[in-house]
């Protein structure tokens, strides 16, 4: 039904569109193009309306004659204009693309919804190289680049072949080879320093990012209070309380990310395994307090 | 849904957009597929209403004088106004599409609604967006100028919808909680159970509201009073540490490379959880209070051997 309203008004604004080019638009076969739009046209609203007229010549092309039904679009459910909106703002927020066109898009799309003009926002953040990485990945060039890498806590320099940049939670990473690693990296943007580009490489193919496999498996007892780490992190709850305490098992990237992760939590997180982990945290605010004066 | 079925709803709408007004017998006359006894023909109308209600059709129905019903859909209603979108306008409403992925199928869907065409091809930026989750019914109470009422943490509240801020890996209320008095923000993966919304209309964003800096850094909650903190950065992290508390911290920049900044603290335990996040590439400078603060927080750790 959905797909029969959506349809009727996208084949009349496109006059002459092929069965196959629809069927390929609206994630369907051609025998079902077929169905559908048959049905559109065998709707016969009586005597002294028009039906909606429209045919498919032998090519498979689809016309329709002025004043067939359903000609505009229906109006967006909240779902689809919330998208949209959201869609519009991320775009103006990135390099590259047409600000003025997205600009009065998003205002035209935001009448047309009934919203406000800034009903909807997405904020990115800024690398300062975002711009310089986009630009390699188009000319399928190399990166040389000093990248800190959190899991470690250490400045690294790497030849990478950047495959593309991707914002997840609002935050841009590249995803790159890496050929000191002989590997697939994704490295926070903001993290990246001095980016002189040098020789053309070969890209290869996309895949999906797996996560590291020799991640260490680090069991927490968390308070209510400490939820956040469960939804900050891939995690397996153990065990909870009705007080909203539980236990987590969480995927440890690198030494670097496991202090980090502590000593945010604070003494109250208790360490359940393994061992060690108590003396990595202890040693970390140890080598912290030195800062301070107060080392050992 | 059954294809006589489709073509009968499709039928039903054609009809009572074209027509101004319907009653029962009319429309059987119009719409081949209906029952010829009244009553089942009735509730047949009854149960095909509450289909297109649920596909974000309304059929309304008012009752005549000489007791008949007639029944009609509001052409204002159904169709989007006209956007009128120029060459260059559809070609970023396209790019929007394939760049930015808002957490499910719907802008795909969206999209080819409004006439457009999707292309899969490969961008070399693209945005994923976090879940939407019960946005929609945010985003409907927004259009709708009516407050949502939901529960959040245990409690009931009413909210004025001002704006949905996507932020730091979250989507976001922004407005005036009612029960409070004052502007609030609401992660909207935390609200528990369903979201309704209040009387349509009564809701005014405020003028010169700027939804993009509505929400604070996480140090800069208004949870506790002001403290200008001053924290020293190593040159490893000093321009990641900039990156997000911003340049107007900077207060001297050393030959090294390593920074001093200084920033407005109201919500300590977000900040200590920025500083610690830093290691030993930052020392907490001043004031006093603030420095002594981290300095426990770690000794509580540095003895602890579990």
């Amino acid at each position: 039904m959905r797909r029969v309203l959506a349809m009727i008004p996208w084949v009349v604004a496109r006059d002459g569109a092929t069965v196959d080019e629809i069927a390929a638009q609206f994630g369907t076969t051609a025998q079902t193009v077929q169905r559908d739009l048959s049905l559109a046209m065998c709707c016969e609203v009586g005597a002294n309306l028009d039906h909606v007229a429209m045919w498919v010549d032998d090519d498979g092309r689809v016309y329709a004659a002025p004043g067939a039904y359903f000609d505009r679009p229906r109006r967006l459910t909240p779902a689809q204009g919330v998208a949209v909106l959201a869609a519009v703002d991320a775009l103006r927020q990135v390099p590259g693309g047409d600000s003025s066109a997205l600009s009065s898009l998003a205002g035209k799309l935001a009448a047309a919804l009934g919203a406000a003009s800034n009903a909807v926002a997405v904020v990115l953040d800024e690398p300062p190289l975002l711009e310089v990485v986009r630009a390699a990945i188009e000319r399928g060039e190399q990166l040389h680049l000093d990248y800190y890498s959190a899991s470690r806590d250490e400045l690294t320099e790497r030849d990478v072949d950047p495959l593309r940049v991707v914002a997840f939670g609002n935050t841009w990473q590249l995803e790159a080879w890496c050929h000191l690693m002989g590997d697939r990296h994704r490295i926070r943007a903001a993290r990246l320093t001095g980016v002189p580009i040098e020789h053309h490489a070969d890209a290869g193919p996309l895949e999906a990012f797996e996560p590291a496999e020799h991640a260490l498996r680090v069991v927490l007892d968390l308070t209510a209070d400490q939820r956040w780490v469960a939804e900050r992190h891939p995690h397996e709850v153990l065990a909870s309380r009705s007080d909203g305490a539980m236990r987590v098992a969480l995927w440890a990237a690198g030494p670097a990310w496991l202090e980090r992760l502590l000593l945010r939590l604070g003494p109250d997180a208790v360490i359940v395994e393994p061992e060690n982990v108590a003396v990595l945290r202890r040693d970390a605010a140890r080598r912290l307090l030195g800062l301070y004066g107060r080392g050992d | 849904m059954a294809t006589d079925r489709v073509e009968r709803l499709c039928t039903l709408v054609m009809c009572l957009l074209g027509w101004d007004r319907l009653t029962r017998a009319q429309i059987a006359e119009r719409v081949p597929g209906y029952p010829t006894n009244p009553e089942s023909m009735r509730a047949q109308l009854i149960r095909d209403k509450e289909t297109l209600a649920e596909e974000g059709v309304d059929v309304h129905a008012e009752s005549q004088p000489d007791g008949t019903w007639v029944y009609w859909i509001d052409p204002e209603e159904f169709y989007l106004p006209e956007l009128d979108l120029t060459a260059q306008e559809e070609v970023a409403l396209a790019a929007a599409a394939v760049a930015v992925e808002p957490g499910n199928g719907t802008l795909r869907d969206a999209l080819l609604q409004l006439g457009g065409v999707v292309t899969d091809g490969a961008v070399p930026l693209r945005t994923v967006l976090p879940e939407m989750g019960v946005l929609d019914a945010m985003f409907d109470a927004q259009v709708r100028r009516g407050p949502v009422m939901f529960s959040y943490k245990g409690k009931e509240r009413a909210v004025e919808p001002w704006a949905l801020l996507s932020q730091r890996g979250w989507w976001y209320l922004v407005g005036f909680e009612r029960g409070a008095g004052a502007q609030r923000s609401f992660r909207v993966d935390r609200v528990e159970g369903p979201v309704t919304i209040g009387t349509p209309g009564s809701v005014v964003v405020p003028a010169g509201f700027e939804a993009r800096t509505a929400i604070p850094a996480p140090w800069q909650l208004p949870v506790g009073e002001s403290v200008e903190a001053v924290v020293d950065v190593d040159p490893a992290m000093a321009a990641v540490a900039v990156g997000e508390v911003g340049e107007d911290a900077v207060v001297e920049r050393f030959g090294n490379g390593s920074v001093r900044l200084r920033f407005a603290v109201t919500h300590r335990p977000a900040f200590r959880a920025w500083v610690l996040g830093l290691l030993d590439h930052a020392e907490v400078v001043g004031p006093p209070s603030l420095r002594a603060e981290i300095v426990e927080w770690l000794e509580a750790m540095a003895g602890a051997e579990r």
